[in-house]
C-alpha cells in the first residue's frame, strides 16, 4: 500500500509552513514515530514524525519550499518494488482550498447604491402594494407623508375620488373583466401610445356594401359589413406599410410576415377580441364569413384560446354606438390598433363641391417605441384611400404583400 | 379556586413555595435568600421560605456568582431543579461563561444525554442606583441558542411563569423588574409601582413561548416588556383619547416567541412600535423589529420603530434617569409622529 | 513504585490495561493526525494515564467524573467505549456525542462521564454543585473535578472549592499538575510549589501524589473519595505529572528542553506498573504482552468502525438546542 505524507496541521493559524529538510531519503525504510522531516511554521521549527513503518519512496517537496498545511510532500509504502502508479489514489487527503476573501465594496461604492433614480416615487410598502392591486399608477397619486412618501391614507382617497358616498355595489372580477382590466393597465403603463386620425368618406362605401349584399344573397354568401370593409382596408394597407405589423420586445423588434387581424366584439360582458388569421388573403365575403363565425362563437362562449390569440394587429368599431371617434388602447404585444367611429352624414367638400356625405373618423393608437409618425399617417392615408375607392377592396391582390 | 391581591413579590415567593413542596428537586441557590433575619434574597422574595424548607433547601452562598451559576449547572445536570438567584441582575456578567458557555450547550454538546433544568432569576430595570445596577439584559440571553428568556409584567404573570419555568427541562433566565416587586415587608421600592392583582392561590402555569394582548385596537401595535409594558398602557389610554386605537402585547416571553400574534397584529394595523428599557442597539427590539419587517412587510405603512433606552449606561440621579427611561409621554409623542407620515 | 500489597490483582491488570489502552489510543489518533484526517486538533494525554486511571479506579459506578479540554484519558479510565470516542473525535454520527461535541466536549452518562468542558476552571464549580445535589438528595454519590495546573488559578477555581468546602460538599478537586499551562511553565505563575497548598486557604485537605505512579495516586484517590462519601467534605488532590506530547497537536513544544521531556520519559508510569505488576505480582510476560496486543487491536478496530462510520446528517445541526418537555 501507498501512503500520502502530508504536513498536519502545526502552527496557531493554519498558514503555509516551509519545509527546511528531510530527515531520511527515498528509499530509506523509516520506523513509526521516528521523525522524518522539518518544518519551520509561523510558531516554531518543528520535526514531523512518520507514522507508520515503512520505505520513504519519493519527495515531491524540496528543501526551502513553502507549501499549505496538508499538501503531500511525500510517499510512503510498505514495500520498494509496489508501484507508485498515479492512477492509484494515495491513502491521504485532497489539500484544502482556500477561501477567496469576498470583497467588500468601499464606502463610495456603497453610498452609490442609496442613490435612487429620481422618477421612482416614496411610498410605503402597504402603499405600493395596495396600487399595485388596484392598478392606480403611483406617479398618479398625491403623497402627503412628511418625507413626500405615499401612504395608505393617499391610496385611499384616490380610491375614494371615483367612488362617492352612497351605495355601492361591490362585484368581484370575473376573468374576462381581469383580463380585460390586466392587459389595459399593463397597456397604459408600458406602451407609449401615439395617435394620429383621418377622416374616411364612406358614401361610396356604402354603395358599394349595397351591391355586395346582392351579389352575396345571390350566390349563398356572407354579406359583408362596413366592420368587414375596415378589415380588409385595414390588412391592405397593412401590406403597405409593414413597419406597423410589428412587436417591441426589449432589445429587439419583431417584424411579422402574415397579417392576422383581431376584431373586437363587444359583450354584455365585456369584450372578445378574437383572431382573423391571414385577414390579407381574404376576400370580402371569406372575410365575412369568418367574422360572422368568430362572432357567433364569441357571443355564444365558444372561441378557443387559439381564435383568441396571434393578432399582429387589431380594429375596433364602436360606430354603431354613435360614437363620433375614440382613441382605443393597443392590446400588448401589438403595435398598432385601429378605432372606427361612427359614419355620418354631414356637408363636405367632394370633388370640388360641398354636397352631403357620409363621414366616419379612423383613429390609429401606436406603440411609439415602434411605429413614426411617418408610418401612421401612411397607413391612415392608405386606409382612406382603399375605402374611399371601394372597389380597390374587392380587387385579389397577389398572396406575397409589396413592398 | 380562590383569589388573593398579591403584589409580584408575593405571587413569585407562593410560586417558589409550591415548587418546592411539589418537587423535591426544586431547591434555591444565591446570596442572603434564608439567612434568618435577613432580607429573603435581594428583594425579599425567599423571606420566609428557609423556616419552611430548611436551609439545605434554600442555600445561602458566599459572594461567588461564578459558584452560584456553575453549581446550578451542576446539580441541574444530576437532576435537581436549581432556582438560582442574582442579587442584581448585572452580577450575571460576573458568572457569565457558566450562562453561556455551560447552562446554554451542555445539551446540545452532549446530543441530548444531559439536560440543564436550571430558572436563573435576575432582578432588573433602573431604580437610581447607577449603571452597575440597572441594566435590562435580555438581548444577551436571547442571541443565546439553548436559553430561554422571560420577563413578566405583573404578579399573575410572574407566579404562572414561573411554575412553567421551573418545570421545564431547560436552563430559562427569569427576568424580574425592580420597580414592579412592589414588595411588603424589608426592602420595599420607593418608586415601586406596588401594582397587585388577583392572583390564584392553588398551582397554575403560563405556558413558555406566549404574549399576552392586553388591549386591542385598528391603529397601531405597542410591544412592549415589565415595566415598559404598563408605560404603554397608559400611553394607550391617552392615545385612545386623540382617536388612535392601540393593540398593546406584553412580551412577557421572548424566548420561545410568538411570532404569530405579533405577526397578525402588525398586519392588521400597519404601524409598529416597540418600547423598551434596553439599550438600542443590539437591544431585544431590534431583534424583533427584525422579524416582523420580514414577515409583514406589506402590510407596512411605517417603519417599524423602536423606543429604548439610548446608547449610554444608566445614569444614577434621577433627573437623568428619567431622561434615560422612555417616558409615557415619549410613548405617546412617538406614536402620534409615526401616524402622521 | 509503593506496595500496595492488599489490591487485588485483577483490579491492578486492569488498570494497567486501561493505562495501555489510553496510550496506544491517542498515539494511534496522533498518527492519523499527522495523515491530516482528524478535524480540528488533538489535546493528548500520553503521560498522565496514571492519574486518571488511579483516580477513576477508586470510584463507583455512580459517581460522576467532569473532564477538561483533555478528556480521552478520563473516559477511557472510566470504561468509556474507544468506538465512541474515535468517531467523535472524527465528526461523525456514531460517536458518543454524535459529532456535535468533537474531541474538547465528549460526554457519556452510561458511564459517569459528564460533559467534558473547554473553559479552563469551569467544570470545578459545575462539580461542586453536583455533590450538592447528591447532598440534597441524600444519595451517597461522589462527584470529581479534574483540572490542570493553569485552572487552579481561575476565579472558578476559588469560588468552586470555597463552596464546597463550606457545604461539606462531596467533591474531590483533582489537579492533574502536567507543569505548564499551554506554553507557560508553572513557576512563572505561581509562587508556590505544591497547589496542594491552596487547599488550606479553603480548610480542607490538601494532598500531593505522584502522579507517574498508578497505584500512589489511586491510594491518594480512595481517601479522598471515602472522606467524601461519608460526608467529610472535599478534598484537593494534586498529582504531579507530565504531558509528553504537547498541549495541542499544533503546538511542537518548543518551551520544553529534551533534557526535561527526557526525565519524565524514565518515569513512564506504564512500563512502571508493568514492571512492578511482572516483579511484585507474579505476572507473566507473556500476558503483559498479551494485554499490550489486545488494546493496539482494540484501539484499530475502534478507530476503523469510526472511519467507516457516516457522518452526521446535516438536520443534526437543529436538534437538541432544547429539551423536550417538562
Amino acid at each position: 500500500m501507498i501512503y500520502d505524507i502530508v504536513i498536519p496541521a502545526l502552527g496557531a493559524t493554519g498558514d503555509d509552513v516551509v519545509l527546511d529538510e528531510w530527515l531520511a531519503q527515498p528509499g530509506q525504510f523509516v520506523k513509526s514515530g521516528a521523525a522524518l522531516f522539518v518544518v519551520t511554521t509561523d510558531k516554531a521549527t518543528v520535526e514531523v514524525e512518520v507514522f507508520r513503518d515503512g520505505y520513504l519512496r519519493e519527495t515531491l517537496v524540496s528543501p526551502g519550499a513553502m507549501v499549505p498545511v496538508q499538501t503531500v510532500v511525500g510517499r510512503l509504502a510498505d514495500t520498494l518494488e509496489e508501484p507508485l502508479n498515479s492512477d492509484a489514489p494515495g491513502e491521504g487527503v485532497t489539500p484544502s482550498k482556500r477561501i477567496e476573501q469576498t470583497r467588500i465594496p468601499s464606502e463610495k461604492e456603497a453610498s452609490k447604491i442609496d442613490d435612487l433614480p429620481s422618477e421612482r416615487k416614496l411610498a410605503s410598502p402597504l402603499a405600493r402594494r395596495m396600487a399595485a392591486e388596484l392598478g392606480l399608477d403611483l406617479s398618479s397619486i398625491k403623497a402627503s407623508g412628511s418625507k413626500g412618501q405615499i401612504l395608505k391614507r393617499d391610496i385611499e382617497r384616490a380610491v375614494e375620488q371615483k367612488h362617492p358616498e352612497g351605495g355601492v355595489r361591490r362585484v368581484p372580477l370575473s376573468p374576462m373583466r381581469r383580463a380585460i382590466a390586466q392587459r389595459a393597465q399593463k397597456s397604459n403603463t408600458e406602451v407609449p401610445h401615439f395617435h394620429g386620425s383621418v377622416l374616411v368618406d364612406m358614401t361610396e362605401a356604402k354603395v358599394n356594401l349595397k351591391q355586395l349584399a346582392a351579389w352575396a344573397e345571390k350566390n349563398n354568401l356572407a354579406s359583408p359589413t362596413i366592420t368587414d370593409l375596415a378589415l380588409r382596408a385595414a390588412a391592405l394597407a397593412l401590406r403597405q406599410t409593414p413597419a406597423l405589423n410589428a412587436s417591441f420586445r426589449g432589445e429587439e423588434i419583431l417584424y411579422f410576415d402574415d397579417i392576422h387581424i383581431g376584431v373586437v366584439i363587444g359583450l354584455p360582458e365585456g369584450m372578445l377580441i378574437p383572431v382573423v388569421r391571414h385577414a390579407d388573403r381574404l376576400n370580402l365575403f371569406t372575410l365575412a364569413a369568418a367574422t360572422r363565425q368568430l362572432r357567433t362563437a364569441a357571443e355564444t362562449g365558444q372561441l378557443t384560446s387559439s381564435q383568441l390569440s396571434g393578432a399582429t394587429f387589431t380594429v375596433s368599431n364602436l360606430g354603431m354606438f354613435g360614437l363620433d371617434s375614440f382613441n382605443a388602447v393597443i392590446n400588448p404585444p401589438e403595435a398598432g390598433i385601429l378605432a372606427l367611429g361612427s359614419a355620418k352624414e354631414q356637408p363636405a367638400a367632394w370633388q370640388g363641391s360641398l354636397s352631403l356625405r357620409w363621414q366616419m373618423t379612423a383613429t390609429l393608437a401606436v406603440d411609439h417605441r415602434v411605429v413614426d409618425g411617418i408610418t401612421l399617417a401612411k397607413f391612415l392615408d392608405k386606409f382612406k384611400q382603399l375605402l374611399e375607392n371601394p372597389l380597390s377592396l374587392s380587387i385579389e391582390t397577389p398572396q406575397e404583400g409589396t413592398e | 379556586m380562590s383569589t388573593r391581591e398579591m403584589t409580584m413579590v408575593e405571587a413569585l415567593r407562593d410560586g417558589l413555595r409550591l415548587a418546592m413542596r411539589g418537587d423535591p428537586a426544586v431547591f434555591l441557590i444565591g446570596e442572603d435568600l434564608g439567612v434568618p433575619g435577613g432580607f429573603g434574597g435581594g428583594f425579599t422574595v425567599t423571606l420566609g421560605l428557609a423556616d419552611e424548607f430548611g436551609h439545605s433547601r434554600v442555600m445561602d452562598t458566599p459572594i461567588s456568582e461564578i459558584a452560584i451559576l456553575g453549581a446550578a449547572v451542576g446539580a441541574a445536570l444530576v437532576g435537581m431543579r436549581p432556582v438560582a438567584e442574582m442579587q442584581y441582575g448585572d452580577f450575571v456578567f460576573c458568572g457569565m461563561d457558566q450562562v453561556v458557555n455551560q447552562a446554554a450547550k451542555m445539551h446540545y454538546m452532549s446530543n441530548g444525554q444531559v439536560s440543564v433544568p436550571l430558572v436563573l432569576r435576575l432582578p432588573v430595570g433602573a431604580s437610581a442606583r447607577g449603571a452597575q445596577h440597572s441594566q435590562s439584559t435580555e438581548a444577551w440571553f436571547m442571541h443565546t441558542p439553548g436559553l430561554k428568556v422571560v420577563c413578566p409584567s405583573n404578579p399573575y404573570d410572574a407566579k404562572g411563569l414561573l411554575l412553567s419555568a421551573i418545570r421545564d427541562n431547560n436552563p430559562v433566565v427569569f427576568l424580574e423588574h425592580k420597580l414592579l416587586y412592589g414588595g411588603k415587608g424589608g426592602r420595599k421600592e420607593s418608586s415601586s409601582a406596588a401594582r397587585v392583582t388577583g392572583v390564584p392561590e392553588e398551582d397554575y402555569e403560563i405556558p413558555l413561548g406566549t404574549v399576552a394582548v392586553k388591549r386591542e385596537g385598528t391603529d397601531l401595535t405597542l410591544l412592549a416588556n415589565m415595566l415598559m409594558l404598563h408605560r404603554a398602557m397608559e400611553a394607550a389610554d391617552e392615545l385612545a383619547r386623540r382617536g388612535i386605537r392601540a393593540d398593546v402585547i406584553d412580551l412577557r416571553c421572548l424566548v420561545p416567541l410568538d411570532m404569530e400574534t405579533l405577526t397578525a397584529s402588525a398586519k392588521k394595523t400597519g404601524h409598529v412600535l416597540i418600547v423598551e428599557e434596553d439599550n438600542l442597539t443590539g437591544g431585544w427590539g431590534a431583534e424583533v423589529a427584525a422579524r416582523l419587517s420580514e414577515a409583514a412587510f406589506f402590510h407596512l405603512d411605517a417603519p417599524i420603530t423602536r423606543l429604548a433606552a439610548p446608547d449610554t449606561p444608566t445614569p444614577t440621579a434621577p433627573a437623568l434617569e428619567r431622561e434615560y427611561v422612555p417616558s409615557v409621554e415619549r410613548v405617546v409623542e412617538t406614536a402620534v409622529r409615526l401616524l402622521a407620515g | 513504585m509503593r506496595k500496595l500489597a492488599g489490591i487485588p490483582l485483577e483490579t491492578a491488570r486492569e488498570m494497567y490495561r486501561r493505562m495501555v489502552l489510553i496510550r496506544r489510543f491517542e498515539d494511534h489518533l496522533y498518527a492519523l493526525f499527522l495523515q491530516g484526517t482528524v478535524p480540528g486538533t488533538l489535546h493528548q494525554y500520553q503521560g498522565q494515564e496514571a492519574v486518571a486511571v488511579g483516580v477513576c479506579t477508586a470510584l463507583l459506578p455512580d459517581d460522576v467524573i467532569f473532564s477538561t479540554h483533555r478528556p480521552v484519558g478520563h473516559f477511557l479510565a472510566r470504561g468509556s467505549s474507544p468506538r465512541g470516542i474515535a468517531a467523535e473525535i472524527l465528526g461523525k454520527a456514531s460517536g458518543c456525542a454524535g459529532g456535535k461535541g468533537g474531541q474538547m466536549h465528549l460526554t457519556d452518562v452510561s458511564v459517569g462521564a459528564m460533559p467534558s468542558n473547554a473553559i479552563v476552571g469551569a467544570n470545578i464549580p459545575i462539580a461542586t454543585g453536583a455533590a450538592l445535589g447528591f447532598q440534597l438528595r441524600g444519595q451517597d454519590r461522589v462527584a470529581v473535578s479534574f483540572f490542570g495546573d493553569g485552572a487552579s488559578n481561575t476565579g472558578a477555581f476559588h469560588e468552586g472549592l470555597n463552596l464546597a468546602a463550606v457545604k461539606a460538599a462531596p467533591v474531590v478537586f483533582v489537579c492533574e499538575n502536567n507543569q505548564y499551562g499551554a506554553s507557560t511553565p508553572i513557576s512563572s505563575m505561581l509562587r508556590i510549589t505544591d497547589i496542594a497548598d491552596r487547599a488550606a486557604a479553603y480548610g480542607i485537605p490538601g494532598r500531593v501524589a505522584d502522579g507517574m505512579d498508578v497505584l500512589a495516586v489511586y491510594q491518594a484517590a480512595l481517601e479522598a473519595v471515602e472522606r467524601a462519601r461519608q460526608g467529610d467534605g472535599p478534598t484537593l488532590l494534586e498529582c504531579k505529572t507530565y504531558r509528553y506530547a504537547g498541549h495541542s497537536r499544533g503546538d511542537p513544544g518548543g518551551y520544553r528542553t529534551r533534557e526535561e521531556v527526557q526525565r519524565w520519559r524514565e518515569r513512564d508510569p506504564i512500563p512502571l506498573m508493568r514492571t512492578w505488576l511482572i516483579k511484585e505480582r507474579g505476572l507473566a510476560e507473556k500476558e503483559a504482552d498479551s494485554i499490550e496486543r489486545t488494546c493496539q487491536s482494540d484501539v484499530e478496530e475502534a478507530v476503523e468502525f469510526a472511519r467507516n462510520s457516516p457522518e452526521p446528517a446535516a438536520e443534526e445541526t437543529y436538534r437538541h438546542v432544547f429539551a423536550e418537555g417538562q
